[in-house]
């Protein structure tokens, strides 16, 4: 320390440590950017996103779905002989597995409990019919969603007819014959062995069979197409929804001949509504119903003049529903599915009209269903009125009759009836529910598979899209949907594990309305593309004084930097004249040569680039022409917008050098005049535009208090001036007017001593308003332009 | 015991399968024109004559997204209101009687149209504004505006590009929104649009190739502007002939407007189509040709009063 100061003089010494404090300074505001501002942008710039289970979802899409069905087989009385009897009850699991495909595979687990039947179970089995028993079994005890009980009864039962092996009955309950082949002498694991089997057929058709839950797998297995029934059953049920809408509409083509009356609301309250109660668990139902007068079917029908009826044959069918569809209208405000059921009653002039199918033969129902739509029902009255019938006649529709329609359409398409049942089997006729309790089930299981299915796949595709793209904002209320739906999946899957249908139906379908709520967020779509290039957009305007030198910010200033102006041209010039001068600089777009009377003219200039019109000016400027020495300059609002590193100096913050080398020259001359009368809005560009018709000005200037000053090149011009712009009418760009005097000045004094670089930052300040140049169009058509401009805000 | 069921023997349909073949039950169509302003005429009128051709074929209004970004019949320049030809000498009115737009004017935006894509609409988005199409469904899409290489411009403010279209196809996908989708863009360079797609299903047009313009056609002196672009003209042209029985297939239509009347050269992409384009009917897209079944089976209800009356 004292050695070095020994070294120095007092003077460096200070120098020395100026600096260092400049460069402390320096790396402390650096230090300070580097702190504060860095993790201020990353906390700007940061994607809001909510935690998602994404090992939970990970785990999802590796679904091993595992359906427990219970079983209970009760032997009758003469099915197993007192030695078999003694080893039941006995417990058996049986495992199934299948694998669907790399992701998905099943275990079906069937536990199957044998008993003996109760005295009372004995009893009832003596009814003398199968469907009284089923009735007695019933009340005896009422067995679980889900599960199953099989009787076993003997062989020469008479409650079961020739050739019936199996009946079902309407609820859980199934009476299985004994085969003629076990009477005696076989084991009771000959006897299981025979039964197992048959057991699960009775399974397949009352709790689910493996196509049954493939299918309802197809959200998340694209299974190739298999035979064309299957391809068909899956295509006419609609897809589980959590609630669906009912429409049923009566057509009356003609009022006029036809008064109809039918009795909706009984008729729904009487046979539709026991079926949508049982269905609640499933979905919720509303039921609208409309009567639409003069609708027509699509399509003519045609008449049979042998039989005097009309027909629709089976391949006109297909045309019928689009131009009804447009007059059903539908619930606004619900998208739930649309269920439809549409009643036609012919005019009288077009009955009795006949559903005609590929055979030729007529339809028994007089109806057809649409897969994933609903049914049409064709109802002829001709047969009410007699000869002397008056019109319109009264006729009442026997809503019995159509709503069996309707409801058998209703069961098709809400995929109760699927299948039938192989031979053998005799199913019970349903009862006024409409459903019996293991269709029910049938149902439950498949939607309960299917939500499933239909949950993990909306889950997975959505975290897999919040993957792929980063900057995509998961909000709390996403993030929320998607923990819930995955905790409702998995309560789901455990429950269909623990053969719990119901709750796993209640579960599945929480996940599925989580997870729809979820992927249909309307705040997932902001961003969803968001290209590169762009993001570093953001920026681009931090970076403009920088970036300025080379013409990035050029583009929008546009035109005026290729404008210039060329002044003291001889009297006589035309503009060829000026396109000889400028054309070795560049191609030029526009002259535009003023040669007002009285005046010297003038001209400016348009370059295609802006860079002619600088070589312009620097090889014209001062140019002796004919013995005028040209005055080639931008003109004064010219290196407006974008010119900001030429003269001003203000804005430019010493960044670079200054482009323009060679401005228009700081010329000021002696002939001076000064204004007074000028109005508060009148500035300098308007002043030096008003002196211009007296000739060349050099230099112009206003002050606050109206008046100015402004000097001439030439003597000549001064003096005209004084004698002519005298008390002339001065209009300000802003409209203003007033009679200005012009007086000749008297010595310079120093305080008009200014630089042009005053003007010119004036002059930068005022480019927007008053610019020369009218706002130039493109040509081209805009859907032909190649470039691309983006904007997206 | 008041009611009981008759259930008669299953008949199996030996052409049911037919009907099925296509693997769709219900179309859909989503038509959009993103041009705006009076010059834009044209691409107003190809979207609505695309309209006109659905609707005719069988797409009802409520299975018909329509977005049309200017409403030309009412533009006051026109000189015949109420009316968006489609041929010279006002031969063909493609607004026709009913056209019910369902998003207009400054609705018709990208976000708009990607939302109604993918589904993501605020849940009080009535039913008519939606695409409510589920895994049976065909869809028809048909945009037309102004476009470069690699995106379609909407309003003259914002634009959708392929990479956008693409992602949105394929989220159409995963979530089983569409059976099968065909796609048409008439603009510049509309090939670009369909280069990106990779979901299965879609079966793209387009009305020209990568660096190809797309013309305008039908200039009317009347109405001072050109009433069509040319691939649209000629593809209205097709679809006249068509009915909703016709067995005219894709392969037809890939053959529509050849250089010599387009100028450009219209482009096809069927690669991610599963099915041979020559057994897809035109009404497959075009036209709803509702698969029907005929009711066998009837429940056997009487009315329960009358049971007890008697």
């Amino acid at each position: 320390m004292y050695g070095i100061l020994q070294t120095c003089t007092a003077h460096s010494c200070l120098a020395l440590s100026e600096r260092r404090r400049g460069q402390l300074a320096a790396l402390s505001i650096a230090a300070v950017v580097i702190i504060v501002g860095v993790p201020l942008w990353w906390r700007t710039t940061e994607t809001y996103r909510a935690w998602l289970p994404v090992s939970q979802i990970k785990e999802l899409a590796n679904l091993q779905l595992q359906l427990s069905a219970d079983v209970e087989v009760v032997f009758a009385r003469g099915t197993v002989t007192p030695e078999q009897q003694k080893k039941v009850p006995l417990t058996q699991t049986q495992d199934e597995e299948h694998v669907v495909d790399e992701d998905t595979s099943l275990t079906y687990r069937y536990e199957t409990k044998y008993r003996t039947a109760t005295v009372m179970e004995e009893d009832a089995l003596n009814q003398p019919t199968a469907a009284e028993a089923d009735l007695s079994l019933h009340r005896l005890s009422e067995s679980p969603c889900g599960s199953l009980v099989v009787y076993v009864i003997p062989e020469s039962s008479s409650l079961l007819p020739e050739a019936v092996d199996v009946y079902i009955g309407q609820r859980r309950t199934a009476l299985l014959r004994m085969g003629a082949q076990m009477r005696v002498g076989k084991t009771l694991e000959q006897l299981l062995s025979h039964l197992e089997p048959r057991i699960k057929q009775v399974l397949q058709v009352m709790s689910f069979s493996h196509n049954d839950i493939t299918a309802a797998l197809s959200d998340r297995v694209r299974l190739s197409p298999g035979n064309k029934e299957s391809v068909a059953d899956s295509m006419r049920a609609f897809k589980s929804s959590p609630g669906y809408e009912i429409t049923f509409s009566l057509l009356n083509p003609d009022p006029k001949s036809h008064r109809l009356h039918w009795d909706i609301e009984g008729a729904v309250q009487t046979y539709i509504q026991p079926l949508l109660t049982k269905l609640a668990p499933l979905a919720n139902f509303s039921i609208d119903s409309q009567t639409l007068y003069y609708t027509m079917l699509g399509v003519n029908p045609r008449f049979d003049s042998s039989r005097s009826i009309y027909m629709l044959n089976a391949d006109s069918l297909a045309h019928v529903i689009n131009p009804v569809e447009a007059r059903l209208g539908s619930n606004a405000a619900s998208s739930n599915p649309v269920l439809n059921f549409l009643l036609y009653v012919p005019d009288s002039h077009h009955s009795p009209l006949h559903i005609h199918d590929h055979k030729k033969q007529e339809v028994p129902s007089n109806a057809f269903h649409s897969p994933r739509w609903g049914g049409i029902m064709v109802y002829n009255v001709n047969g009410f009125y007699g000869p002397e019938a008056a019109f319109p006649v009264d006729i009442n529709i026997n809503m019995a009759k159509v709503m069996g329609v309707f409801l058998a359409q209703l069961r098709l398409l809400l995929g109760v009836q699927s299948s039938s049942p192989p031979p053998g089997f005799l199913v019970a006729p349903c009862s006024s529910a409409g459903l019996a309790d293991w269709e029910l089930d049938r149902l439950m299981w498949t939607r309960s598979v299917e939500n499933v299915a239909t949950a993990t796949t909306t889950i997975t595709s959505l975290a897999q899209l919040l993957d792929q793209i980063g900057n995509i904002v998961i909000n709390d209320n996403i993030a929320q949907q998607v923990s819930s739906a995955v905790t409702s999946l998995q309560l789901a899957v455990a429950e269909l594990e623990a053969g719990n249908l119901g709750f796993a139906l209640q579960y599945s379908k929480e996940a599925i309305l989580a997870s729809e709520r979820a992927f249909f967020d309307p705040s997932l779509l902001h961003l969803l593309y968001f290209p590169d290039d762009q993001k570093f957009a953001i920026y681009i305007p931090l970076f403009l004084p920088i970036m300025s030198g080379d013409g990035l910010v050029r583009g929008p200033a546009g035109s005026n930097d290729c404008r210039i102006y060329v002044g003291n041209l001889p009297p006589d010039i035309r503009s060829k004249d000026v396109e000889d001068l400028f054309y070795k600089y560049g191609a030029i777009r526009d002259i535009d040569l003023k040669n007002r009377r009285g005046g010297p003219p003038f001209a400016f200039v348009q370059f295609e680039d802006p860079r002619d019109s600088e070589d312009a000016v620097y090889g014209r400027d001062g140019y002796d022409y004919d013995g005028y020495r040209l005055r080639v300059e931008f003109p004064r609002s010219g290196r407006g917008g974008g010119g900001g590193g030429g003269g001003g100096g203000g804005g430019g913050g010493g960044m670079g050098p200054p482009r323009m080398r060679h401005g228009p020259p700081s010329r000021r001359s002696e002939y001076r005049v000064t204004v007074s009368g000028l109005p508060p809005s009148g500035s300098w560009q308007d002043l030096k535009d008003h002196m211009r018709e007296a000739g060349d000005v050099c230099y112009a200037d206003v002050f606050r208090d109206g008046t100015g000053v402004v000097e001439f090149v030439r003597k000549e011009d001064m003096n005209y001036a004084i004698r002519n712009l005298d008390n002339t009418k001065f209009r300000s760009h802003e409209g203003e007017t007033a009679y200005i005097y012009v007086k000749m000045d008297g010595p310079r004094s120093p305080s008009y001593g200014r630089s042009r670089s005053r003007s010119r930052s004036r002059s930068r300040s005022k480019s927007r308003s008053r610019s020369y140049s009218p706002a130039r169009r493109s040509k081209g058509s805009p859907r032909y332009s190649p470039r691309r401009s983006r904007s997206r805000t | 015991k008041n009611t009981f069921i008759n259930l008669p023997p299953l008949v199996c349909q030996d052409n049911a399968g037919q009907f099925f073949s296509s693997g769709h039950t219900n179309n859909w169509a989503v038509l959009v024109c993103t041009s705006r302003f009076w010059f834009n005429y044209r691409h107003v009128a190809n979207t609505l004559s695309v309209y006109r051709s659905v609707k005719r074929l069988g797409i009802p209004d409520s299975h018909i997204v329509l977005m049309l970004a200017d409403d030309m019949a009412c533009n006051h320049r026109n000189p015949k209101p109420a009316t968006v030809f489609s041929h010279k000498n006002m031969e063909l009115n493609v607004y026709g009687d009913d056209v019910e737009v369902d998003y207009r004017g400054y609705e018709v935006t990208v976000e708009n149209f990607l939302r109604v894509l993918t589904g993501r609409l605020p849940p009080s988005t009535p039913r008519s504004k939606r695409l409510l199409s589920d895994d049976r469904s065909n869809i028809l899409i048909y945009l037309t505006g102004h476009g470069g290489n690699g995106f379609l411009k909407f309003q003259d403010s914002e634009e959708i590009s392929n990479v956008e279209l693409a992602d949105a196809f394929e989220q159409m996908w995963q979530k089983r929104r569409y059976n099968e989708l065909l796609f048409i863009i008439d603009t510049c360079q509309g090939a670009s649009m369909y280069e990106r797609f990779y979901s299965p299903n879609l079966m793209a047009l387009a009305s020209s190739q990568v660096g190809e313009d797309s013309l305008s056609h039908q200039p009317d002196l009347a109405i001072g502007v050109h009433l069509m672009d040319r691939y649209t003209f000629y593809l209205l042209e097709f679809l006249e002939d068509i009915h909703p029985a016709s067995k005219t297939n894709m392969n037809d239509l890939f053959k529509v407007c050849p250089k010599s009347q387009c100028v450009s050269t219209p482009g096809h992409r069927t690669d991610l189509f599963l099915r041979d384009p020559a057994s897809v009917l035109i009404t497959d897209f075009f036209g709803s040709v509702r698969k029907v079944e005929i009711t066998m089976e009837t429940i056997n209800l009487t009315d329960p009063i009358k049971q007890v009356e008697q």
